[in-house]
């Protein structure tokens, strides 16, 4: 898993019950608008996201609808171990998985 | 001075309730001061003198002058609980309550130079003003929120969203999946518009749009086969490579040859003989390349036994 989707799932992570439209995801996750859009496509496309079109009406909000997104119950399960794996192998290759105290040295 | 008077409705967050709550506060302290009246014979008395004789009473002093500011401000509060019946004038109802809870504020610094008034008198008092302060605070929020919305129109001719930063995100969309386009569009330009709504200069909105085309082709694979890892096509090319020795070789051989005969033309044999740990390095590193992508080599015109 690279980097950036680990920071978009951490982001997503952070209140997995709250909506976030793109931009908000960009801040959250730290990361350039163009990066996170093919991450959460892919996710959505393996059912971890759900998002849905802002629920206005583009002529009287003057804008064009938002695009949220959230993690879905089984994503957001998904993600967190996704994430633990992840963690556990950089800190494996790094040599920093702590021993266990008064075990063999 | 602080705090919710026992018995007083809890204060509204502003937008979470109506103007009701308001009204019912100012009812209460329309009650209370009514009350203060009886804990008080004698400021009752002067309560009705003051009433009588009418403006004559206000060049008097002393406890004429403190019967004269507890009228004021009951007189204050019925106007402000009769101010509360439509919300149109915000402003000068706000204004009524901080008036008010200025004066209630003022009477009970002055109580404490009347000896004879007794601590209930002065717990009434002082509960009265915190049901007008906590009134004049919910005016204020609302007054305020009030404003914002009324400004925001006069605002958005201000928001100008970057042509070019458009005419960039035009671009993008034609190279993504055509049943994908309109919902991209929408999504794009609504994330370009909420940049400009931040006030976000024209070339931030240009670097947003560049940004986005920048990774259109991580969009468009994702969009084609969202279950492919992103490096799908790349990892196939690399395992069709490694699942053959003359295919890995014949294409890293000459480049390791080619390096390290430069190294000997420019610096020598002694830096020649340092490109050998680079050559096992590689080797290695495309033996554990097929181990971990479990890719089976085709080992051709090799039997089992040479092999082995």
């Amino acid at each position: 898993m690279t980097l950036p989707t680990q920071l978009v799932l951490r982001a997503l992570l952070e209140d997995p019950t709250r909506e976030m439209y793109g931009l908000e995801i960009c801040r959250a996750a730290g990361l350039a608008p163009g990066t996170i859009h093919p991450i959460l496509v892919r996710f959505e496309g393996i059912g971890w996201l759900e998002s849905h079109p802002e629920d206005v009406d583009p002529h009287e909000a003057g804008r064009p609808r938002r695009r949220y997104y959230r993690l879905t119950t089984h994503g957001a399960e998904l993600a967190r171990d996704a994430l633990a794996q992840a963690h556990s192998r950089m800190t494996g290759l790094l040599g920093l998985r702590a021993k266990p105290a008064g075990g063999p040295s | 001075m602080t705090g919710r008077p026992p018995g007083a409705p809890e204060p509204a967050r502003p937008g979470a309730h109506d103007l009701d709550h308001v009204r019912d506060l100012a009812r209460v302290l329309v009650r209370d001061l009514d009350r203060v009246r009886d804990l008080d014979s004698r400021l009752a008395w002067n309560l009705d003198y003051i009433r009588s004789v009418g403006d004559r009473a206000r060049s008097r002093t002393g406890d004429y002058q403190l019967a004269c500011d507890i009228d004021d401000a009951i007189n204050l509060a019925r106007d402000l609980a009769g101010d509360l019946a439509d919300d149109d004038h915000l402003d000068h109802t706000y204004n009524l309550a901080r008036d008010l809870a200025r004066d209630l504020d003022f009477i009970c610094a002055s109580v404490h130079s009347y000896y004879w008034l007794k601590d209930n008198f002065r717990a009434a008092l002082s509960a009265a003003f915190t049901v007008s302060n906590t009134i004049a605070e919910d005016l204020r929020h609302r007054w305020t929120l009030r404003e914002t919305a009324v400004e925001q129109p006069h605002r958005r001719p201000r928001m100008t969203v970057s042509r070019v930063g458009e005419r960039l995100l035009s671009m993008e969309l034609r190279l993504l999946p055509a049943g994908h386009r309109s919902r991209f569009s929408d999504e794009f330009r609504a994330e370009l518009q909420a940049l400009a709504e931040a006030n976000a200069s024209e070339s931030l909105q240009v670097m947003y749009s560049f940004q986005q085309i920048r990774r259109v082709w991580q969009l468009r694979a994702a969009l084609r086969a969202p279950h492919r890892p992103r490096l799908h096509r790349l990892h196939r090319l690399a395992c069709w490579m490694l699942a053959s020795d003359r295919r890995t070789w014949g294409t890293l051989g000459p480049l390791m040859a080619f390096a390290a005969v430069n190294v000997q033309v420019k610096q020598g044999w002694g830096s020649a003989f340092f490109t050998i740990p680079s050559v096992v390095a590689f080797y290695a590193g495309v033996e554990w390349l097929r181990e971990h992508w479990n890719v089976e080599v085709e080992r051709r015109g090799r039997s089992p036994k040479n092999s082995a």
